[in-house]
């Protein structure tokens, strides 16, 4: 009961600051990438480590590389892009008054900002702890399965930087080869690690083939991805056919989508451009609330929700 | 197969744990309906105090005696008053002891006395 | 039917009751090597080791020639039954296996699994990933036309040394010969006081009346040696010092109930197939005081036995009984003693007054179930009584009363007791 008292309290007292402070920003911070119109058709591979044996294997055509860095300054985790210097000018307009007890960790981050440590890295560290407490919600009070805590977690991450459709798309990709590379290499009869490695060739193989595909059909959205979100997703096959192991695939299959769904939603929440602006802005509420949040989330012993549909069949009256 | 011919025949006849009673009020032209108990521990038949009050029953000479009672919390004293009520379609008159039922869920204890011609299923609610 | 706060959640059972077992209870139950030596070491039943292994070379070292039949390869760490391959027979060369669903394995197969086992493939926890192999226990009879090519399983919830709920988990094609839920067995819940099954459930969660794709039904399946099924899984908990479990056993032909493992964190779908939480018997249950295992059984049955009024008024039609009837109670040294009851419906549980009650040596301590507040008494001792009602002999609980001393009755018979009869004067 106090518990919930306090965190009513700081949360109502808090968020009342930022909503006056969004009337005054200007500048749209766009998350989502759109499709693009390409004119030239060259290969979009980004690297000029390429040997160019032939003139056709030459750099890209001026018009992707646009696209390229359009991708990447909508693209929060890259530090070559727009986004820091947009969230330091949100900063700007909203200066802070002298250091005391509850302003530390702001002056320290202007301070990092003005010594060249990029806005927008910040804010990702920020809010990782965030979408961490966000996903034991999703496990503690919903219900669902998902592989732990950070495959999701860095999952949202990866979907922020490659973009929530495309992030997906390869998602599915991944499970999907996963599923059929299991099933053939289980027929080498290889003990445990070379045959996870042997899934891992499957695996890699398909999004290299998924990756060529997109520049054949001019999708940039997918040919520009950086790799470490590819990797990330890549790597949760692990998990994934680990989990079918241990259950049948059916179950495999529906855990791995309710991490989809817990990883697209925290993927929302770190795009949203409010709670960007108010964990920069306060980063020591923003700190406090997630403690609490986590303290009240772990003392609940009450029913999942999932758990309220799955016992719905007993608590139904027969007579 | 007998039983089973005992059992059709009885489906009027069965009071369950919980009945709907409609009582009526003193002059016996408006009645209110009530959630009764069916206890066959208990002799007489009881009624909530404010229920009775706003039925007009316990005019003094609608009481029939004053019962001492002696009970877990010592003497205590009970009106019985005279109650016209209908159960499962029976009317039924009878001298019926006032209580104090609030905070309990049913307002109205029917007992033995007033259960003649029924039988009770005391494990359908 | 079961409410919402009866019913036992993960949040729950993980952060309330599995921290009520000791860490070193933990322990033993997460190996099931340890478990066998803490079962043997204290004379409880349970399936005959034939080897352990921990290295590559143990698994070559082994004289798997001079193997029988009949065994089974498990990991020590495994979860869900994953990696348990269970041996029926040799080919008829007599070089090969055949596993319980039929398939041919050669040595070069086993000793394969095996090594998977020792890398870790299918432990879930833990670092000692090693092989056990041991006696395989034949299906029983009684339970032979229900099950596909495995044997099933009995899983007990003990807490507090009282049986709480049970679970009778029926191999399937579909979960390979295997007793395990979440690979598609069926799961059967179980009356605490008869050992009958009472309703099914498939995938977990699907309540089911037939077996798939037979006309059996599977209500009403009677569970051999049911009471030593109960006692052998509180001497198991109790001997691995777990407050909180799931103790499966299998019933050997033979040999009777033997354990196969303590689970320190029961799976919750065992609600499903009772129809009736587990968090509310947990709470009925965490405060008594339990003397043995045998009181322990008792308790367990009088408390949780299913409501089978129903079923009793289909069988034997209904009975019309007087508001006072005779009935013949026994004593302590069965003899019958006949007393006038009341029929009270306003009751749920029965009383007997508490002088007739010490009268009749039904106070001894082994007979004292628990304690119930009385209205008007408060705390009062519960115990077991017998007594014969219109020639149908009742085994019941009843609460000893002391208000009942100055009655006319000194017995007084509640709803509970009264299921299958009519009651009214006798004026068809």
């Amino acid at each position: 009961m106090l518990k919930r008292f306090i965190l009513f309290t700081f949360l109502s007292f808090f968020f009342a600051i930022p909503t006056k402070a969004a009337a005054q920003v200007t500048v749209p911070l766009r998350t989502v990438s759109q499709s693009p119109n390409l004119q030239a058709t060259d290969s979009a591979s980004s690297s000029a480590q390429l040997a160019s044996e032939s003139g056709s294997l030459a750099s890209p055509s001026a018009a992707v590389e646009q696209k390229i860095q359009e991708k990447k300054d909508q693209d929060i985790t890259e530090t070559g892009g727009k986004q820091k210097s947009v969230l330091a000018a949100y900063l700007d307009q909203h200066p802070i008054g002298k250091l005391s007890w509850n302003n530390p960790l702001q002056h320290l981050i202007r301070r990092a900002i003005e010594n060249g440590l990029p806005a927008n890295i910040i804010v990702l560290m920020m809010l990782f702890p965030f979408i961490a407490s966000v996903i034991a919600i999703s496990r503690h009070i919903v219900g669902l399965k998902g592989f732990g805590i950070y495959i999701p977690a860095v999952l949202s991450v990866a979907f922020v930087s490659t973009g929530i459709i495309p992030g997906t798309v390869v998602f599915l990709a991944v499970l999907l080869s996963a599923i059929y590379a299991r099933k053939v290499v289980k027929l080498l009869k290889l003990p445990l690690l070379p045959r996870t490695a042997m899934l891992l060739w499957g695996v890699s193989l398909s999004i290299l083939g998924l990756l060529v595909l997109a520049s054949f059909l001019d999708i940039s959205s997918i040919v520009s991805l950086n790799i470490f979100p590819i990797l990330i997703i890549i790597l949760l096959t692990e998990n994934f056919m680990e989990s079918q192991l241990f259950k049948s695939q059916k179950e495999a299959i529906s855990i791995a989508f309710e991490t989809l769904m817990i990883a697209i939603f925290c993927a929302f929440i770190i795009s949203w451009d409010l709670i960007q602006q108010f964990v920069i802005l306060r980063p020591e509420i923003s700190l406090l609330v997630v403690a609490i949040l986590n303290l009240v989330i772990g003392r609940y012993t009450g029913l999942r929700i999932l758990e309220y549909l799955r016992f719905q069949a007993i608590t139904k009256d027969e007579e | 197969m007998m039983n089973k011919l005992i059992a059709l025949f009885l489906k009027k006849k069965v009071l369950h744990r919980f009945e709907k009673v409609a009582v009526f009020n003193l002059t016996k032209d408006e009645q209110t309906i009530v959630m009764a108990k069916v206890d066959t521990g208990a002799d007489r038949s009881s009624l909530d105090e404010k229920v009775a009050e706003k039925l007009g029953l316990l005019e003094n000479n609608n009481i029939v005696a004053i019962k001492k009672y002696r009970s877990g919390l010592g003497h205590q004293e009970r009106k019985i008053v005279n109650v016209t009520f209908i159960l499962k379609g029976k009317k039924i008159t009878s001298q019926v002891s006032i209580t104090d039922r609030t905070g309990l869920n049913y307002s109205m204890l029917i007992g033995i006395k007033d259960i003649k011609g029924f039988l009770v299923d005391p494990n359908r609610n | 039917m079961a409410k919402y706060k009866d019913i036992l959640g993960m949040n729950a059972r993980n952060q309330i009751y599995t921290k009520l077992n000791s860490a070193q209870a933990r322990s033993i139950c997460s190996s099931k090597y340890a478990t066998k030596l803490l079962l043997q070491s204290k004379n409880i039943p349970t399936a005959q080791i034939y080897a352990i292994m921990g290295t590559d070379e143990d698994i070559e070292d082994f004289e798997w020639e001079n193997l029988d039949k009949n065994f089974v390869i498990k990991p020590t760490n495994g979860h869900a039954g994953k990696g348990v391959v269970a041996f029926r027979k040799k080919s008829e060369d007599n070089k090969n296996w055949i596993d319980i669903t039929g398939q041919k394995w050669s040595l070069d197969d086993i000793k394969l699994h095996c090594l998977d086992i020792l890398d870790g493939q299918y432990s879930t926890h833990g670092m000692q990933h090693n092989v056990i192999v041991e006696e395989r226990i034949p299906i029983h009879p009684a339970l032979l036309k229900y099950t596909y090519k495995g044997t099933p399983d009995i899983r007990v919830v003990v807490f507090n040394s009282v049986p709480i709920m049970g679970w009778l988990r029926l191999p399937t094609q579909e979960s390979g010969g295997r007793a395990n839920v979440s690979q598609g067995a069926l799961g059967l819940g179980v009356d605490m006081a008869t050992g009958v099954t009472t309703h099914a459930t498939a995938h977990k969660n699907q309540l089911i009346k037939y077996l798939p794709g037979t006309k059996k039904k599977l209500n009403g399946i009677k569970i051999p040696s049911w009471h030593k099924v109960l006692v052998t899984a509180i001497e198991a908990a109790n001997a691995a010092g777990l407050v909180f479990c799931g103790v499966d056993l299998f019933v050997h032909p033979e040999k009777g109930p033997m354990v196969v493992e303590l689970n320190q964190s029961p799976g919750l779908s065992i609600q499903v197939s009772n129809k009736a939480g587990l968090r509310r018997r947990l709470e009925r249950v965490e405060e008594l005081n339990v003397l043995n295992p045998e009181h322990g059984v008792r308790i367990g049955q009088a408390l949780f036995a299913e409501k089978f009024s129903d079923k009793i008024l289909a069988k034997d039609g209904i009975t019309i009984i007087n508001y006072k009837e005779e009935i013949l109670l026994y004593n302590d040294n069965r003899q019958a003693v006949k007393i006038e009851a009341l029929i009270n419906t306003g009751r749920y549980r029965s009383a007997i007054s508490a002088d007739l009650a010490e009268e009749l040596g039904l106070i001894d301590l082994e007979d004292l179930l628990w304690f119930q507040t009385e209205e008007g008494e408060g705390k009062r001792p519960v115990v077991e009584v017998r007594f014969k009602l219109k020639k149908q002999l009742f085994t019941t609980t009843m609460i000893v009363s002391k208000k009942l001393n100055g009655s006319r009755h000194k017995v007084e018979l509640g709803r509970r007791d009264l299921a299958g009869f009519l009651i009214g004067d006798h004026q068809l």
